[in-house]
């Protein structure tokens, strides 16, 4: 159960993932470190069996849709989480990186895309 | 590339394992003892290693895509202790990175000669690290091929070697002196233990969560067991082609005995083998021990400059140049003081303690967090793997004590070795923020202002 910080104002995941969507296309850094960057990234609730794609094209995340990528796997990047540690990760309450090493969250991708998505998330909420 | 996954799993395993010191420490193990004992050895070891893996196995699939060594040890004992084990593994993967470019030198000048092995070390070094600044990485399939065709260079080397002397073949598996070989084993077998070094990089490296239930733990004892066979016929090769003075005190056996099977084309597919072997130890190590030392850097244990990294690329630049840098000045210090041997052998010291630390951290996980998933579980019993970690630790020892000409330097490098890892532990430790701020992955100099 989330009882502070920013997560807690979300109601969902999507909303929370909603949230995230608009802060990634209104910082123009984060447009610029996606460019030429084309990927789609499954986010998926281990406990809730939640699961949502977020498509990133032409330096903007287009759209965020309900259930699996059906892209080509080469270009997903699958995340693993409970509910409440995605939240916390993309309300910017919990750094991916030490998500990743307190193995809380789990992310299948090349190394290359791991510090991409990390990169974003610096970049989008100062970590 | 579902078709390919497995493959590409072991290839990874295995060309970790397959480097430039591999072949340097068949060697040393000559020094040690004979073919017959150096193959019981490689035996045990193998036996080991297969055992760590399975344990291995488990703790990739507790904590899929998880960076091994940082995640296991906090998860099992807090981060003091956990930092204590990176710190040695950094030290043993800079000791390794300065012998294996050195090595590589050692072949460059063999096969073209005149050309200074430094100067060799710089430029690949440089290029290294520029490669992983820009990014560039080997593609997965190039990876796999290079990996095959070096397995299949050794088996096919190895079994020439054997078949064209049958009769040198059965002199060499002489057993000697048994008591006193006895006696030399457990030290061989913690040189072995290096040999299948480096098979277990293949956990972070999932392509998918299902991965973690199957073929990325039994991609492990997969690994081990092929480099069993390569590894094997190679020393049977190697010991009836050359006698045993004529190459255990040399770098780069590989040299001798592939111009002694092949003739004048030897020594290139000698030089090519290496190339590919330290193309695909260098390709995959790098990128994933800067991510290790970047990992480790975000979360406040080291300067903030080794956090940095290149967005467009995704480059850890900090880790990628600190590690570059300590490979290079190792390089240096080893090649230059002939310490190659010494370093590997400190290497399978560390390399059992860290070993021994994974066994550890399966079972104490088991007890510490039985609910946990585990789609894979080491199917040895917990009193098995116990006598491992203590067979792990008798033999890490002993391998300082393996080249009787070197005890005192072997011995002054472990010890100073694991007083980097506990001073630096305790560095970190005291440099690192408060755990709320720890999370949010801030670091001290954020903290301050």
């Amino acid at each position: 159960m989330l009882t502070e910080g920013p997560a807690a104002q979300f109601t969902d995941l999507k909303e929370c993932l909603d949230d995230f969507q608009q802060r990634f296309n209104t910082n123009e850094r984060v447009r610029k470190l996606v460019k030429n960057w084309d990927r789609q990234v499954m986010v998926e609730a281990t406990d809730t069996g939640a699961i949502y794609t977020m498509y990133v094209e032409d330096a903007e995340m287009r759209r965020i849709e309900e259930g699996r990528s059906e892209g080509d796997d080469e270009y997903l990047v699958h995340l693993q989480a409970t509910n409440e540690t995605l939240m916390e990760i993309f309300s910017g309450n919990y750094n991916p990186s030490t998500a990743l090493l307190d193995g809380m969250l789990s992310v299948f991708s090349n190394e290359r895309d791991k510090v991409k998505l990390e990169a974003c998330a610096m970049v989008i909420w100062g970590l | 590339m579902r078709r390919l996954e497995f493959p590409f799993y072991l290839s990874v395993g295995v060309g970790m394992a397959l480097s430039c010191s591999s072949f340097m420490m068949v060697a040393g193990l000559f020094e040690v003892t004979s073919l017959l004992w150096i193959l019981l050895a490689l035996v045990l070891g193998c036996v080991f290693c297969g055992a760590l893996a399975l344990s291995i196995g488990e703790l990739a699939g507790m904590y899929p895509s998880a960076p091994a060594i940082v995640t296991y040890f906090k998860a099992a004992f807090g981060d003091r202790i956990a930092l204590m084990f990176i710190y040695l593994y950094l030290v043993f993967i800079v000791l390794i990175a300065g012998v294996e470019s050195y090595l590589f030198g050692k072949v460059a000048e063999a096969v073209v000669p005149g050309l200074p092995p430094l100067a060799v070390v710089v430029v690949l070094l440089v290029s290294v690290v520029t490669a992983n600044l820009l990014g560039l990485e080997l593609p997965r399939l190039i990876q796999m091929v290079l990996t095959a065709a070096a397995v299949a260079v050794i088996l096919v080397l190895g079994v020439a070697g054997a078949v064209r002397s049958p009769g040198a073949t059965a002199d060499a598996l002489g057993t000697g002196n048994v008591l006193s070989s006895l006696g030399l084993v457990p030290a061989a077998v913690g040189l072995t233990v290096f040999l299948f070094m480096g098979f277990e990089w293949v956990t972070p490296v999932g392509l998918r969560p299902d991965a973690y239930a199957r073929k990325i733990p039994w991609a492990m004892p997969a690994a081990v067991a092929i480099l069993f066979v390569a590894y094997a016929l190679f020393l049977v090769g190697i010991g009836a082609t050359l006698p045993r003075s004529a190459f255990k005190d040399e770098l780069i056996p590989q040299v001798p005995f592939f111009a002694d099977v092949l003739g004048g084309t030897g020594k290139y597919l000698a030089g090519i083998l290496s190339l590919s072997a330290i193309v695909s130890t260098f390709n995959a190590g790098m990128m994933s021990a800067s991510r290790l030392i970047y990992a480790v850097a975000r979360q406040g244990y080291l300067p903030r400059f080794v956090a940095t990294i290149r967005p467009s690329t995704g480059a850890p630049v900090g880790g990628v140049l600190l590690l570059g840098s300590l490979g290079l000045a190792s390089a240096f210090v080893v090649g230059g003081l002939g310490l190659q041997l010494v370093a590997a052998v400190v290497g399978a010291t560390i390399i059992c303690a860290i070993y021994a630390g994974y066994i550890g951290s399966a079972l104490r996980l088991r007890a510490r967090d039985p609910d946990r998933p585990r789609p894979f579980r080491s199917p040895l019993p917990a009193g098995v793997q116990k006598g491992v970690i203590g067979l792990l630790a008798i033999i890490g020892a002993a391998s300082l004590f393996s080249l009787p000409d070197r005890i005192p330097e072997a011995v002054v490098g472990g010890a100073l070795s694991a007083l980097v890892a506990y001073l630096l532990s305790g560095w970190s430790i005291r440099r690192s923020p408060r755990p709320a701020l720890a999370r949010r992955g801030v670091a001290p100099s954020a903290r301050a202002r």
